[in-house]
């Protein structure tokens, strides 16, 4: 089914005028760029701001799935995809687990990549290379679903005078341009007016969806009478695969490659940790009113297919645009909205693709290479992976959201890596690679086969399980280097050490920790 | 003024918290299919799940800003080198 967004020829301009303010951006962050610098064009130097900070992770984190897909999933499980706004917020819990002192080596030994720390604390490439695959995969099907979501936006706001093809083609281009010419900086500037388009156009939707189709009292007694399944306490294996979506999009949206490269970004700690403190309450007003607007839906529509209730938000939008004139400016305001999450998502992950590309394959293979060789590899980069990309969206392979689901399965297999690296300095090489390949292996063989989902728990957590389970037994079985040991301690560890925070006492559990509040104190 | 040295992870009641929370974030302790009473549009349990989500906001929010603090092990170093001499 094709959305039927009746936005018209001004409708058209209006979304023209915005793309070319996008093109803006990076014509004018490139005026900013200092020449030749990859620190510069992957990290805008390392010294964002907490407002500008706050934005890109913001804008990031919430994608074109979130505004198409999610009202989707609300509108077929109904209140139990609250699981949503938890979930978003044990993205930053989840962050608690490994910023700080990511953060802090990030600075101190100025990595580009996710992939640097793994190499810089495993010395191993084949540790850095199998990440980096695994990131690649998980980033590539995260474009890959702005994309899709971005040709089936373009079809439907034009009624289908542009096609879902050209839709991609052309958002493609307008973003691919950005990221060339602004680099970093025109990504999180971009992020920032993307951001707050974002939110207003939540506020804006949920204001006329509420006041055409009523509240959620009206639509919770609606559906008492027609469905009450959507309103009762889901069956226990549900509310197992709810703590299983809880636990997999906890640990792996905050371990995403563009997230820890904002970690690394950020100009200190202060503006780290003032923008994670707000993300955590951003939920409340994103997926919450997404969450709401699919529960008006699911009273205002009844019996839509798995498909259709994909489209449950332009559905809502189109007699609210069609009902007045000032319906039709904000309903273009949301539409804006939409576009914002779709291109602050995707440009972000470009630009992180590009950097794996350059600096963990192409720098290797050629180490001699210039620095300013290296950002113009970074910048063909851009369009190479677009174009790969752009021609695989050509054949979505399901709905939106069970893209979101394939990208979580492999990338959250690099998580480990990170998490026991950064407290558990026995921690060893052959068990972390073996880990990431086993559990990567039998979650995609559990999803391939039919089992996303074994008895309620999603393929990516047995398969972390599995993971994480060699990494520790390995790594009690095999003894790194004396040379190697010294080496991990002294650029790893001393540095907490030092200052009286330990290392976990039981191997393998992240959570335990020096004794309370032991930190050392300095004047 | 003194400024600790501390990370969220060292503080193990916030994890205590935060798996309460997570506890009731999933309504696994009502009855299947139970719904009533429905409060402003939220059946009961649903309220309980946003209140327990409300208090992990507030617990990462409270963490983050509260017990997150090496920085300073960085200027500590840096001025440690100056002073012998950028050894």
């Amino acid at each position: 089914m094709k959305q039927q967004f009746p936005v018209g020829i001004g409708g058209l301009i209006f979304i023209m005028l915005y793309l070319a303010s996008v093109i803006f951006v990076g014509w004018y962050a490139r005026r900013k760029e200092t020449r030749g610098s990859l620190d510069d064009y992957f990290l805008g130097n390392r010294a964002i701001g907490a407002f500008v900070l706050f934005f890109t992770l913001y804008a990031t984190q919430y994608s074109g799935n979130t505004m198409l897909g999610y009202p989707g999933q609300a509108y077929r499980i109904g209140y139990s995809w609250l699981q949503s706004v938890t979930f978003m917020i044990g993205v930053i819990t989840g962050y608690l687990l490994f910023a700080p002192r990511l953060h802090i080596l990030s600075k101190k030994y100025r990595y580009l990549t996710p992939t640097d720390y793994l190499y810089d604390r495993t010395n191993s490439r084949a540790v850095a290379v199998v990440a980096a695959v695994l990131m690649i995969w998980g980033l590539g099907n995260y474009l890959l679903e702005q994309l899709v979501a971005v040709g089936h936006l373009f079809e439907g706001i034009s009624g289908g005078l542009v096609s879902y093809t050209w839709g991609i083609i052309f958002f493609s281009l307008v973003m691919a341009i950005l990221v060339h010419e602004g680099g970093f900086r025109g990504v999180i500037w971009g992020d920032t007016i993307q951001g707050i388009t974002l939110l207003l156009g939540l506020f804006i939707t949920l204001g006329l969806i509420m006041t055409t189709f009523g509240g959620l009292p009206q639509a919770a007694a609606k559906l008492a009478a027609q469905k009450p399944a959507l309103l009762g306490v889901p069956k226990p294996e549900a509310n197992l695969t709810w703590y299983s979506t809880l636990f997999l999009i906890g640990i792996g949206a905050a371990v995403y490659p563009q997230a820890i490269q904002r970690i690394y970004a950020a100009k200190n700690e202060n503006t780290l940790k003032r923008s994670f403190a707000v993300m955590a309450f951003m939920p409340f007003v994103t997926t919450f009113f997404v969450f709401m607007v699919g529960i008006v839906a699911a009273a205002a529509f009844s019996h839509l297919g798995t498909i259709q209730a994909d489209q449950v938000f332009p559905m809502l939008l189109t007699p609210v645009m069609q009902g007045s004139a000032f319906g039709y400016v904000m309903g273009l305001i949301v539409l804006a909205a939409v576009g914002a999450a779709i291109m602050s998502t995707a440009d972000s992950v470009l630009l992180t693709m590009a950097s794996v590309v350059t600096k963990d394959f192409y720098s290797n293979l050629n180490p001699q290479a210039p620095e300013e060789r290296l950002v113009y590899v970074g910048r063909v980069a851009n369009w190479v992976i677009l174009v790969v990309l752009a021609l695989i969206a050509w054949r979505p392979l399901a709905t939106l959201w069970r893209l979101t689901e394939i990208k979580f399965e492999l990338m959250i297999h690099v998580a480990p890596a990170f998490l026991l690296a950064l407290y558990w300095k026995r921690m060893s090489t052959l068990p972390t690679l073996l880990g990431m390949i086993a559990g990567a292996v039998l979650s995609s063989v559990m999803s391939l086969s039919g089992y996303a989902k074994y008895l309620g728990i999603h393929s990516g957590v047995w398969g972390l399980a599995l993971n994480v389970l060699i990494v520790v037994v390995g790594s009690w079985l095999v003894q790194p280097s004396a040379a190697e040991v010294e080496r991990v301690q002294r650029r790893h560890f001393d540095l907490f050490e030092k200052a009286g925070l330990g290392v976990p006492r039981v191997a393998g559990v992240v959570g335990a920790g020096p004794r309370e509040e032991k930190g050392a104190s300095i004047q | 003024m003194r400024r600790q040295i501390i990370e969220p992870l060292a503080v193990r009641w916030i994890w205590v918290l935060f798996l309460i929370f997570y506890l009731f974030a999933v309504p696994w302790m009502f009855p299947t299919g139970s719904y009533r009473p429905i409060i402003m549009g939220f059946p009961y349990w649903a309220f309980v799940v946003l209140l327990a989500s409300l208090g992990i906001a507030f617990l990462t929010s409270f963490a983050i800003l509260r017990y997150w603090n090496l920085e300073d092990l960085l200027e500590e170093e840096r001025s440690k080198e100056e002073r012998g001499g950028g050894k």
